[in-house]
């Protein structure tokens, strides 16, 4: 037994404060007191160099009539949508493809997880490359496929400008964030290879096919990983910034296509005047909806998610 | 984990010992060997200096500051160099922990004036024989406002057009001549521009979006301007600005939106690379700041370019007096630094004529300077530097709209220009829009100011 075990309750307890303390300041002085401060500012007219001019719920009754408020919140939800849903089946069927016992399979485990090991500037900066309209690998890739139907077709279809074309920046973007998925990857093959083998041999015995055992054990099984994994990937998407603020060069692409909740926030916090008022009450908002979406979410999957007791 | 009862030691004090014992080690190794800093001589003061430049640029300012800590006992100036700077001093500012001085862009003055984070130096230039006559008339606006200097402009630039004099050969212009006026250029541009297999442009006379960097000043060319200063009334739909925008519009609308898009996508994002649109002959011309000499004379020295003013509307075309965007670089001591009079010690320093003309040069920079030297223009790498030099020097250059608001109306532009380029809205209806959203953020910031005003006013006649 420890010393900390034997003593009176209250220097147990005097003694595990003291061992959390670095946590517990940390938490309290860097997070606790900025977020109440925060709130306190989204009361405000705040430009950091001046001090707060108290004005109650202006910065979010602004909101509301504030266009691109709505620009930002359309396109990151479009943004977690496409990210989340593909991202997800993305990351189930590569965990399940690398749960196979084959030679080689530990370098394709590490082609998938070394991605997320790379800095996002530095991924935005070589997929800034990659579609390159002129240049770019990807393009590259589909003139063969544009000069067959081109040809067939009489058309004259060629491949886009990524990222100079409206049109095609959230295509790009979420094409990018599908190149990431190796971190839930990882995740689920670890919650793959804890689903117990006897469960895949009585279903086998019942005549049930690979696709049925799939959906009938496999997904069922990981069914918290996959309610972990997707909360995590929706705070990811509603907080999207470093990658398409370097790819627009901190402008938000043309037409704002490719401007994001956080990325306007920050414009707002340190460029726009300075309003860190503003900018607070938009983070208490995505705070909220972050909130919301988890809670939908826990909703959600009573239905779907099934704890092994 | 249990130890063997004959020891006394378990391997859980084995362990520990060697991590403590590990850490011990790197730690005194990292104190012995580690990396040092820069010696601060004993008993000088020392000014922390924060400069956004970096590499060529920052090494330039950073032997500036060497030969001042080298010249005399009594300061000794520690260099920083860092990326977004204002948003550092700002933060720093705010906190009352300042640095002693702090590099900004001309366009900063504004914000960090109104709200007094940085100490007005007038009386104290004027004093050290640095008053307005030292610098070039349109200069001064640059670190000045509303009636107070904050700063000193220590680096400048202008806007003119770069030609490729092979190119221009090779079309059959007077490769020694520039278009003067709009209607000039668009002719230029159409000779320059080059087709192949599908209509495809393999090069172009001049791009509107190359760099990329200036999407407002175009209509400045026609007679236009964007914000004035002592109405607080923005101007972005005027007409002349209209007819600016549809000068720009007139490009994808002969060309075709898409592509102009796909042949600038070569070479979009590459300033620093010989895949520059310019560098590698895919534009024939581009608006561009003398700084773009230094990129040819790292990736195509034997590039035979010249510049001159940019053109304008025939109706506003003047040889005397070009028109021309004017920026500065501004060396300021933020309030609440703990020695302004070292601090200003330093700043009187970098602004000697030949500390000046030694960092333009090495910038590849016009001097803001009233006059300069008589080798300043054979000393600089950019043959076209008079041009620069007269373009600092006209009356009709213009500036940064003076407001702190500028951050959200350029944006305005950067992210509305693609909207006139692809076509889809006209400038007449897109100018208009943005003004009206530009002023309703100026009106806004106009009464949270005179709210503070009244506030101020009401404890001062409290106290």
């Amino acid at each position: 037994m420890s010393a900390g075990e034997t003593g009176s309750p209250s220097r147990r307890l005097f003694s595990g404060l003291a061992w959390i303390s670095p946590w517990l300041v940390g938490f309290l002085v860097f997070l606790a007191f900025p977020l109440l401060l925060s709130f306190r500012y989204s009361l405000t007219d705040y430009s950091i160099l001046e001090s707060p001019l108290p004005i109650g719920l202006e910065n979010y009754r602004q909101l509301l009539d504030d266009p691109t408020f709505w620009k930002v919140m359309w396109n990151t939800a479009v943004y977690a949508i496409f990210t989340v849903g593909l991202g997800t089946v993305l990351a189930i069927l590569l965990a399940s493809l690398l749960n196979r016992d084959i030679p080689g399979i530990g370098i394709f485990r590490t082609a998938i997880f070394v991605p997320t090991l790379v800095p996002l500037v530095a991924a935005a900066m070589v997929w800034m490359w990659l579609f390159n309209g002129e240049l770019g690998l990807i393009n590259a890739g589909l003139r063969p496929l544009f000069t067959v139907v081109n040809a067939a077709l009489g058309t004259d279809f060629r491949g886009p400008a990524w990222l100079e074309e409206a049109a095609w920046n959230m295509p790009a973007l979420v094409i990018m964030s599908l190149w990431m998925v190796g971190r839930a990857v990882v995740i689920y093959l670890a919650a793959l290879q804890g689903v117990p083998q006897d469960m895949y041999e009585a279903s086998a015995i019942d005549g049930m096919g690979r696709a049925r055992r799939f959906w009938h054990v496999t997904l069922p099984m990981i069914s918290p990983v996959i309610l972990f994994n997707v909360i995590i990937a929706i705070i990811d998407a509603w907080q999207v910034f470093a990658v398409p603020y370097v790819m627009t060069r901190g402008i938000g692409g043309p037409e704002k296509a490719m401007y994001f909740y956080s990325h306007y926030l920050y414009d707002n916090a340190f460029l726009f005047g300075p309003r860190m008022g503003y900018a607070c009450a938009l983070a208490w908002v995505q705070l909220a909806i972050v909130l919301c979406l988890t809670g939908l979410t826990f909703w959600v999957s009573r239905r779907y998610v099934f704890y092994r007791s | 984990m249990a130890g063997t009862p004959e020891s006394g030691i378990s391997k859980l004090d084995i362990t520990r010992r060697a991590a403590v014992g590990a850490l011990a080690a790197a730690g005194l190794g990292f104190a012995l060997f580690g990396p040092r800093g820069r010696r601060e001589p004993e008993g000088r003061v020392v000014l922390n200096y924060w400069e956004k430049w970096t590499g060529q640029e920052g090494d330039a300012m950073r032997a500036v500051v060497d030969e001042f800590n080298a010249g005399q006992d009594r300061i000794y100036v520690r260099y920083f160099s860092m990326s977004l700077i204002e948003q550092k001093a700002m933060i720093s500012i705010a906190a009352g922990d300042p640095p002693d001085l702090v590099g900004l862009g001309s366009w900063d003055v504004p914000i960090f004036a109104e709200t007094d984070a940085l100490l007005p130096i007038g009386d104290r230039l004027a004093a050290a024989g640095l008053g307005p006559s030292h610098y070039a008339a349109p200069v001064r606006g640059l670190a000045g406002y509303r009636g107070q200097v904050w700063g000193v402009p220590n680096t400048c630039s202008t806007i003119a057009l770069y030609l490729n004099r092979a190119i221009l050969k090779e079309v059959g212009l007077d490769p020694n001549r520039a278009p003067r006026t709009i209607a000039e250029l668009d002719e230029y541009n159409e000779r320059m521009m080059k087709f192949g297999g599908g209509g495809r442009i393999e090069r172009a006379g001049f791009l509107h979006r190359e760099p990329g960097w200036w999407n407002w000043p175009f209509g400045f060319y026609f007679g236009g301007r964007l914000y004035d200063q002592d109405t607080d009334k923005a101007y972005a739909g005027m007409a002349e600005n209209i007819r600016g925008y549809e000068w720009v519009q007139s490009y994808p609308e002969k060309y075709g939106p898409d592509r102009l898009t796909v042949f600038q996508s070569a070479f979009i994002n590459m300033y620093n690379s010989e895949q520059q649109g310019f560098i590698s002959g895919k534009l024939g011309m581009v608006m561009h700041g003398p700084f773009l000499v230094n990129v040819i004379r790292v990736f195509k020295p034997d590039l035979d370019y010249f510049a001159a003013p940019f053109p304008v509307e025939d109706s506003v075309y003047d040889a005397d007096r070009p028109i021309g965007m004017l920026e500065s670089d501004v060396l300021a001591i933020p309030r609440g630094t703990p020695h302004p009079d070292e601090a200003f010690e330093f700043l009187a320093y970098t602004q000697r004529r030949d500390v000046v003309e030694r960092l333009a040069i090495a910038h590849c920079k016009p001097s803001p300077l009233a006059s300069t030297s008589d080798t300043f223009a054979a000393r600089h790498p950019n043959r076209s530097i008079e041009v620069h030099n007269r373009l600092a020097q006209s009356e009709r250059a213009f500036l940064v709209p003076r407001t702190r608001i500028w951050p959200f109306y350029k944006r305005e532009f950067d992210t509305e220009i693609s909207t006139m380029w692809d076509l889809k809205a006209p400038a007449a209806t897109v100018l208009p829009q943005i003004e009206r959203r530009t002023q309703a953020e100026l009106d806004r910031v106009a009464a949270k100011r005179a709210q503070r005003e009244a506030i101020a006013a009401d404890e001062g006649g409290d106290a």
